[in-house]
């Protein structure tokens, strides 16, 4: 299990699964334990059971 | 009027820039864009969730389009690094609007985190924009601590109140030498024609257009204003005069 | 603390009851006196919504939140004259277990939910502190933004609340009026008329993000006096700590599940209400709930409210499990979140699930 922006789900394994998963392609930011994941990295980084991650994106704001 | 400006090491042609806070749908953004003309938005940075129902704004924003990469929601100069560096990565953007508030009254940006904020992420290559009350002293640090521009505001956020900081504000256009961006207030185009005349490089206008009945029509106005402002103050303004100039001054007579 | 000023307070208001006929009405920027003095009188409503709504979009920009209500223990000791759940009515009390309280919020999650308020009633043995973190701690696999409406707790509660990913806090003193609070509540802890208006203060100093006060209008014959009190209240959390995000909430009395005798506050009065307080307090949340019919809540959306709950059952559970135990009040707008989202859209608005950036 892992925890995805506060709440606990299974661990996708891959980044670019769990992207995947989400119907995502770009457009986000990836934080694998506090750290910035670049996107060129979301195909090797491995997600261990424990991680937290976080996904964030852009909304409308001044 | 020149073509372009430049800024950050950017030619744009528009001195409006857009915020896409508080907008009833994120569908009317290529609309408002292209009526008004606009190059720059602002956005800012939040969670996704996996079964959202919100649209994702970048489905939205052209490719060409400049995003500035809003703070808003840090509350001190920690949290708003750390949004910068985050908010950077989506679309490896460098630009970044500071806005750094503690307080849901006024929504009063915090200058001294501001100041703080800026001297880390500028060392960091970072070209930012902060966002502060108006105050001459602030604006020095954050030109020494390299900031690209700043941006006074024209009164407190969502006020609509036009530029009621006018007397704080042109000090700073006066003597600081990166741009002046003239950043909430403008509650009406006047109010933006009013920020370009008095020298202010461009304006930032969130609210106005937003929740306007009609935010794609009044972007374009807001374009508009920006640009008679501007061409205004480079043919010149007009000094105001305390009482009535006769066309033959009184003392002409003693000429003849 | 407000109970420190809340007798400075009342002796204000009756000052500026007694001398109300030297105020004027007034739609622009109002003080207590013309606050008072509009509360009183008949005004231009259109006039008034206009300008609530200019303020309210200013503001708080096209946009509505949606929350989910979730009733997870209906025990309660206390005997409150009004409320469906008071110990005195004979109904069943029921309380979810953990599992129950899981089905209920992934039903909620999949309806579109990002946002929910757990909702219990007073019983510190059958619903206590570790029942309601252990919700929360739920709650937080599935939800951006948790809330509790609880009974009101200690300040080191409300932090070990909050350190496992509580954001807010909902509790109604009902009313601000001494006398009539000791005549509605008899017996129970609820007795205690300060434990309960310092508790928002308690939450806050522990590190709550939002807080969500209001009156229970109905009570008092004066609703003037109970919305006057919710603004200084509200203006007095806004004033020193000006980090939280205060909300109001005006709950209208309806059904008769009450032994008591109710004024009920008017359509008319409700959205002047709404809209002065939109005019008194411009940053302030105004939060509908589905107390209200599908009518009164679709034509408030641009005047002045700022978020509503929607799918609302007051039963305890009933997203994954239908209960037809009595309800705490009466729902009159059933409507799903498809059908609300809808309507907001139509509205040319915006409806939103989560509220805070959480980077």
């Amino acid at each position: 299990m892992i925890v995805l922006n506060d709440k606990k789900i299974p661990n996708p394994k891959k980044i670019s699964l769990l992207l995947k998963k989400m119907e995502i392609k770009d457009g986000v930011c990836v934080i694998l334990n506090g750290k910035i994941i670049k996107k060129d990295r979301w195909e090797k980084t491995e997600i261990k059971d424990g991680d937290k991650i976080e996904i964030v994106g852009f909304v409308g704001g001044g | 009027m020149q073509k372009h400006f430049e800024i950050a090491g950017k030619k744009l042609k528009s001195r409006l820039f857009i915020g896409t806070g508080k907008l009833p749908t994120y569908k009317i953004i290529p609309q408002m864009l292209s009526r008004s003309k606009a190059e720059v938005l602002t956005v800012a940075v939040r969670r996704i969730n996996p079964d959202s129902k919100v649209e994702n704004i970048l489905d939205y924003i052209p490719k060409n389009a400049v995003i500035m990469v809003n703070t808003s929601g840090a509350r001190n100069a920690k949290e708003a690094v750390r949004i910068a560096e985050i908010g950077a990565e989506i679309t490896k953007t460098d630009w970044i609007k500071i806005e750094i508030e503690a307080d849901t009254r006024y929504l009063a940006p915090d200058n001294e985190e501001t100041v703080k904020a800026t001297k880390e992420l500028s060392r960091k290559g970072f070209k930012i924009f902060p966002y502060i009350t108006p105050d001459l002293i602030t604006a020095k640090k954050l030109q020494d601590a390299g900031a690209v521009s700043v941006m006074p505001l024209g009164s407190f956020i969502g006020t609509n109140k036009g530029i009621t900081a006018k007397t704080l504000i042109e000090p700073i256009i006066k003597e600081i030498k990166i741009p002046v961006i003239i950043d909430a207030g403008i509650g009406r185009p006047s109010h933006a024609a009013q920020a370009m005349e008095m020298g202010a490089d461009a304006v930032l206008v969130n609210t106005a257009i937003a929740i306007s009945k009609d935010p794609v029509k009044m972007s374009e106005a807001m374009s508009k204003a920006v640009e008679s402002g501007r061409m205004a103050y480079e043919t010149g303004i007009l000094k105001e005069e305390d009482y009535a100039k006769p066309s033959s001054p009184l003392t002409d007579f003693l000429n003849n | 603390m407000f109970s420190d000023i809340i007798s400075l307070e009342l002796k204000k208001f009756k000052k500026i009851k007694r001398d109300l006929n030297r105020v004027s009405v007034s739609y622009e920027e109002i003080n207590e006196k013309s606050l008072l003095k509009n509360l009183n009188s008949k005004l231009e409503l259109e006039r008034l919504a206009l300008k609530s709504k200019e303020i309210t979009d200013s503001f708080f920009g096209k946009t509505v939140l949606l929350y989910a209500p979730l009733y997870i223990s209906n025990y309660c000791v206390n005997g409150c004259a009004y409320c469906g759940f008071s110990a005195t009515n004979r109904i069943e009390r029921d309380k979810l277990e953990d599992k129950e309280i899981e089905k209920e919020m992934i039903a909620l999650k999949e309806k579109g939910f990002d946002t929910i308020l757990i909702l219990t009633g007073e019983d510190r043995i059958r619903s206590g502190v570790e029942y309601i973190l252990k919700a929360i701690k739920i709650a937080r696999k599935y939800f951006s933004e948790i809330l509790i409406e609880t009974y009101p707790l200690e300040q080191d509660e409300y932090k070990k609340l909050i350190d496992n990913g509580l954001c807010g806090v909902t509790l109604y003193q009902e009313t601000y009026d001494k006398n009539l609070y000791f005549k509605l509540h008899k017996f129970g802890p609820k007795k205690n008329f300060e434990y309960r208006l310092n508790a928002i203060e308690r939450a806050v100093k522990a590190g709550i993000k939002e807080v969500n006060i209001g009156p229970l209008l109905g009570l008092n014959k004066n609703f003037d006096f109970d919305v006057y009190m919710t603004l200084m209240h509200a203006k007095h959390i806004q004033n020193n700590y000006p980090e939280v995000e205060v909300s109001i909430s005006y709950p209208r009395m309806r059904s008769s599940v009450s032994k008591i005798k109710t004024y009920p506050v008017t359509d008319i009065d409700f959205v002047k209400i709404i809209c002065l307080s939109r005019l008194f307090l411009e940053r302030v949340g105004i939060n509908i709930s589905t107390r209200e019919n599908a009518y009164i809540r679709d034509n408030l959306i641009g005047i002045g409210i700022t978020k509503m709950s929607a799918e609302s059952k007051t039963t305890v559970g009933g997203y994954f499990q239908n209960s037809s135990d009595l309800k705490q009040f009466e729902i009159e707008d059933s409507r799903s979140l498809n059908e609300i989202i809808k309507i907001i859209e139509k509205k040319g608005y915006r409806p939103e699930f989560t509220n805070w950036v959480k980077i």
